[in-house]
């Protein structure tokens, strides 16, 4: 796919680069937009830290589909780390899917100030419903699990898929939204006469509005998650804060997964300019489905795929229908683009489309073949 | 409503079914309920189109809602402080932001001048979220007049006029995707499935072209690797094909033609073998 640059790397880095990358990341968070195989690609990256480099590794998933499973060879993801057979001396890898309503109610616990604000909290109709029904939720959960077990000594290296969100940067605001949730005026103006049975004369008009608007008994459920959930502030902001400060440490990286297709390739670029504004650097780039009818060229150090086939070599294909789904490959390759990571050119390792299923893990090792 | 997997090409597919019924002389609001812009930006690039376009951001559907959905008796200033409130509650409650999102359709079916509303609805999980927020409200808030307003907004997702297109690619991922969605919406949901829309779907070969990319792989030719994965493909999209005929659910295959993928999806509707 890449012809030899410079020094006889391969153009983009190579499986060398992710090589670099597995042998002292301590954190991967994959990133990039729904559909271009995120999840498959981070239990590749998995199996290659645990097989190639000896290190133990846990991969965190958050929506994986049942043939990833097979394809580790696990019977069922679970919230319990499952060990996946990887044959490997030293190396280990696990796999666990983070169980949203139990990780939430784990969470409250822990922060909880008492067991009866936990248990209240726990009960609230409220509550109940946001962190079960609404995806959202799930984005500081799976960052609060990547803290969890990047604590751990039993991990070496820690793998986070992220959730399917609306935006793909809502992941990253959560913990700040967290920590302004709770120190909005907004919260402690609305939970200030909570517990006396008064209310501050600033919240009256808009209880008088949201009880007309939402009923009594929603307000009163209402009040309660509020009165509740702020006590829970100290603990929650102290990890919010510690969640955040391990998204932006050095041993923290972001694979970014995209397509050569421009659509999605605009897509991730838009990922990635949100990313650097945040200050976070993408440590790699992956071309999924990166076709044969491309290679990669490296122009002043910015890597970019062209065409690797044209008019003349598909000349020699003489069924017509033949010629005509070949003919569409090679025409797709001439708007092939990537994202740019910017002033700092990033490792862009391609990863062959082969349209196979991936029926076991040596069809997930060899996504990275050696180089 | 139109709904699928991240990247299948939804936005694509609101866009033609929008541009088709407006051909047809119905009056036509295509809805970007995602407010990502992403339908603005392809109908932009299409040319005058026939039919109106509306980008749903959380605080124009509150200010909506409240306005005129709840004849509200509030100015301007007194929504002020309750517009914050709700930016925060629906930043950490997305319930509302759903409800809000879907409560703005419903306005639109009920008041409206339209024949036909088309929505490019959030992607995979998240548009049973949309279409169950009514019924997740009235678990919550089982009184008032929000719970009246939900209780309508629920009759007008289970109607009959009102449809899902559910629209996948035929590669594996996105199949098995879309038979758990389906199940979801199914479960979950009052919201009936009338068609799964196959986007992308690879040109046929033929026996003899098949038979060619052996020789061609045999013989070294520098094409091989192409044709072989045009093969692949070809085989894939089959086999994957044939796992969504089991759902149950009339099947319409698009034609991959990335150069022009909206005349792909209104060709594939105007084919006579439908």
């Amino acid at each position: 796919m890449s012809e030899p640059g410079t020094e006889g790397q391969p153009i983009g880095g190579g499986v060398a680069a992710i090589d670099r990358m597995l042998a002292d990341a301590e954190v991967v968070v994959m990133s990039g937009p729904g559909g271009v195989g995120k999840t498959t690609i981070g239990a590749a990256l998995g199996l290659r830290a645990a097989q190639v480099h000896g290190r133990r590794v846990v991969v965190v998933t958050v929506d994986p589909a049942r043939r990833l499973a097979e394809a580790l060879g696990v019977a069922r993801l679970t919230e319990e780390p499952v060990l996946v057979p990887v044959g490997s001396d030293e190396g280990r890898l696990w796999v666990l899917m983070v169980d949203m309503a139990k990780s939430w109610d784990e969470l409250v616990s822990r922060h909880a100030p008492t067991d009866g604000v936990a248990s209240q909290l726990l009960a609230n109709r409220l509550y109940r419903t946001l962190t079960r029904r609404f995806v959202q939720s799930h984005d500081y959960i799976a960052l609060d699990h990547l803290l969890l077990l990047a604590e751990q000594d039993r991990y070496d290296l820690v793998i986070v898929d992220t959730p399917p969100s609306r935006h793909a940067l809502d992941l990253f605001d959560a913990p700040g939204r967290m920590i302004e949730f709770f120190e909005s005026r907004l919260l402690r103006w609305l939970t200030a006469g909570a517990g006396s049975g008064l209310t501050t004369l600033a919240a009256k008009p808009f209880l008088l509005v949201a009880e007309r608007l939402l009923g009594d008994d929603f307000l009163t459920q209402i009040t309660e998650f509020f009165t509740l959930f702020s006590r829970l502030r100290p603990a929650f902001v102290a990890r919010a804060r510690a969640v955040e400060a391990r998204l932006s440490d050095p041993s923290t990286t972001y694979a970014v997964v995209t397509t050569t297709d421009p659509l999605v390739a605009g897509g991730c670029q838009d990922l990635i300019d949100e990313l650097q504004r945040r200050g976070l650097q993408p440590g790699l780039l992956v071309a999924n489905r990166f076709p044969p009818s491309l290679r990669l060229t490296d122009v002043d150090g910015v890597v970019t795929p062209v065409p690797a086939v044209g008019q003349t070599e598909l000349s020699s294909v003489t069924d017509p229908t033949l010629a005509e789904a070949v003919g569409r490959l090679v025409d797709r390759a001439g708007d092939a683009t990537l994202p740019s990571t910017g002033a700092t050119a990033r490792p862009v390792v391609p990863v062959a489309w082969s349209a196979e299923d991936l029926a076991d893990l040596d069809g997930l090792a060899g996504l990275f073949p050696d180089p | 409503m139109v709904a699928g997997k991240g990247g299948v090409g939804r936005t694509t597919v609101t866009a033609a079914l929008a541009a088709r019924s407006a051909a047809a002389g119905r009056r036509v609001l295509a809805v970007d309920a995602l407010g990502s812009g992403g339908l603005d930006q392809l109908v932009d690039g299409l040319g005058p189109q026939g039919y109106e376009t509306l980008r749903l951001t959380t605080r124009a559907s509150l200010d909506e809602y409240l306005k005129i959905y709840l004849r509200l008796p509030l100015g301007p200033s007194r929504l002020g402080p309750l517009a914050a409130i709700f930016d925060y509650v629906s930043a950490a409650a997305p319930g509302v932001r759903e409800l809000l999102v879907i409560g703005k359709i419903g306005w639109e079916v009920r008041n409206g001048p339209w024949d036909e509303i088309v929505v490019d609805a959030p992607a995979t999980g998240h548009v049973v979220e949309l279409l169950g927020a009514p019924r997740s409200m009235a678990e919550l808030i089982p009184t008032g007049p929000l719970a009246e307003q939900t209780a309508w907004l629920r009759d007008v997702l289970a109607a009959t006029t009102t449809s899902l297109t559910l629209v996948t690619l035929p590669e594996e991922l996105p199949v098995t995707e879309t038979g758990e969605l389906l199940d979801r919406i199914r479960t979950e949901t009052s919201t009936g499935v009338d068609r799964l829309i196959v986007n992308r779907t690879p040109a046929p070969i033929t026996a003899a072209g098949l038979a060619e990319i052996d020789r061609l792989v045999a013989a070294g030719d520098p094409i091989a690797p192409v044709a072989t994965l045009a093969g692949a493909r070809f085989a894939a999209a089959e086999a994957q094909t044939e796992r969504l005929r089991r759902l149950g659910l009339p099947l319409l295959p698009v034609d991959d033609r990335p150069e022009d993928p909206v005349a792909a999806v209104l060709d594939a509707l105007d084919r006579p073998d439908r």
